[in-house]
């Protein structure tokens, strides 16, 4: 159980080999081994687009994340092809090929959604389409939309 | 005749005897008076041939002293047109150029004034060096930016390309946008489009919440 409450409104750091901020479009595109920061939280991908809206105030909307995407936090770590993280909704969703690692436990499946709000993260096996479309590495174990887990108890 | 007539009658018929007060005055001025216009009439001859007075000096080319500025301007202003032949004009407090060869003006509290599609643009450093050849400007330090409708941008250690309207980084260059601070290796921003692109070890940090002005 991850710390639950994640502050959405953190300062974002962004770390890239190229940045193109596209102000007129209210728009980032990251390419280059991404690495995002917020508090705890830590996303790295292949290529990220950040989208926000600067009217009164600067508002993250979505950070989507492509080309293997690993995101961690605390102890809870996972994978996947592509990720969105929604700001307004502090979800964010993992999507192809996800492996979900908490202490010793893992879990792989089609899709992950981790709750910021609740610190819930649930895998579930309908994975939007297969997970292969979403151009994943290749290797896909497509378990047909199961989900997979091992799970160790503690031995006193 | 009264009393009083007859002194005032004496003294005058003593001051008209020959050899009285009257007569030696004049045979004084009778000498005196031609002498002063003899010398008078000699100094107005003489005066303009006697060098006496004059200031005059030999103009030594090598002794004399030499500035290292080859030109200073007060309140420069170059004007120049993009390519799309809109004007834009570099103004300065101070502007000095080295020497002819070299065609940069090292200017002081510059102000550059480009035309984009939403109006004048306007860009302000403290010290900048105008190169009048390529239409640049280099800024060691900040430059600011302003569009016509308040968008602003800061950015250090970059150029400005007036007549494509753009900013390019070659060294570090860090700056500050409405939506966050950024730093790369390099930088190469569109004035026009409001396109940044972040070249080499990117940095950028957003702070949601933060009010629009950078």
């Amino acid at each position: 159980q991850t710390i639950a409450g994640f502050n959405s409104n953190q300062p974002v750091d962004y770390a890239a080999d190229r940045i193109e901020l596209q102000d007129r479009a209210d728009r980032v595109v990251l390419s280059g081994n991404v690495v995002v920061n917020q508090g705890d939280l830590r996303l790295a991908a292949g290529r990220t687009v950040v989208n926000y809206t600067n009217t009164d105030a600067l508002r993250i909307q979505r950070i989507t994340a492509t080309g293997g995407v690993r995101v961690t936090r605390g102890n809870e770590s996972a994978r996947g092809n592509v990720g969105v993280y929604d700001f307004n909704r502090r979800i964010i969703t993992l999507v192809g090929d996800v492996a979900l690692k908490r202490g010793t436990d893992t879990l792989n499946g089609g899709r992950l959604i981790i709750d910021l709000k609740t610190g819930v993260s649930s895998v579930d096996g309908q994975s939007a389409g297969s997970s292969a479309a979403t151009g994943g590495d290749g290797t896909t174990t497509d378990n047909r939309g199961r989900v997979s887990g091992s799970f160790s108890v503690p031995s006193e | 005749m009264s009393v009083e007539a007859t002194i005032v009658r004496h003294k005058r018929r003593e001051q008209a005897t020959p050899g009285g007060t009257h007569d030696r005055l004049i045979h004084v001025l009778l000498i005196a008076l031609p002498i002063g216009i003899g010398v008078l009439v000699a100094l107005m001859i003489l005066a303009p041939l006697s060098t006496g007075g004059e200031v005059s000096f030999l103009l030594d080319r090598n002794e004399v002293d030499l500035t290292e500025n080859r030109m200073t301007v007060d309140n420069a202003m170059y004007r120049g047109a993009d390519d799309e032949g809109r004007p834009f004009s570099v103004q300065a407090g101070s502007a000095i150029q080295r020497s002819s060869e070299v065609e940069k003006v090292e200017m002081n509290d510059l102000t550059a004034r480009i035309l984009l599609a939403e109006g004048p643009a306007v860009l302000t450093a403290q010290e900048g060096t105008y190169d009048y050849s390529q239409d640049t400007v280099d800024f060691p330090g900040a430059v600011n930016f302003t569009a016509a409708d308040g968008y602003r941008m800061i950015a250090r250690n970059v150029s400005v390309l007036l007549d494509e309207r753009k900013l390019v980084g070659e060294g570090r260059v860090e700056g500050r946008i409405p939506s966050g601070t950024f730093s790369a290796d390099r930088l190469e921003a569109d004035l026009q489009e409001r396109t940044v692109s972040l070249i080499g070890d990117a940095r950028l940090r957003m702070e949601p919440g933060a009010l629009k002005t950078p």
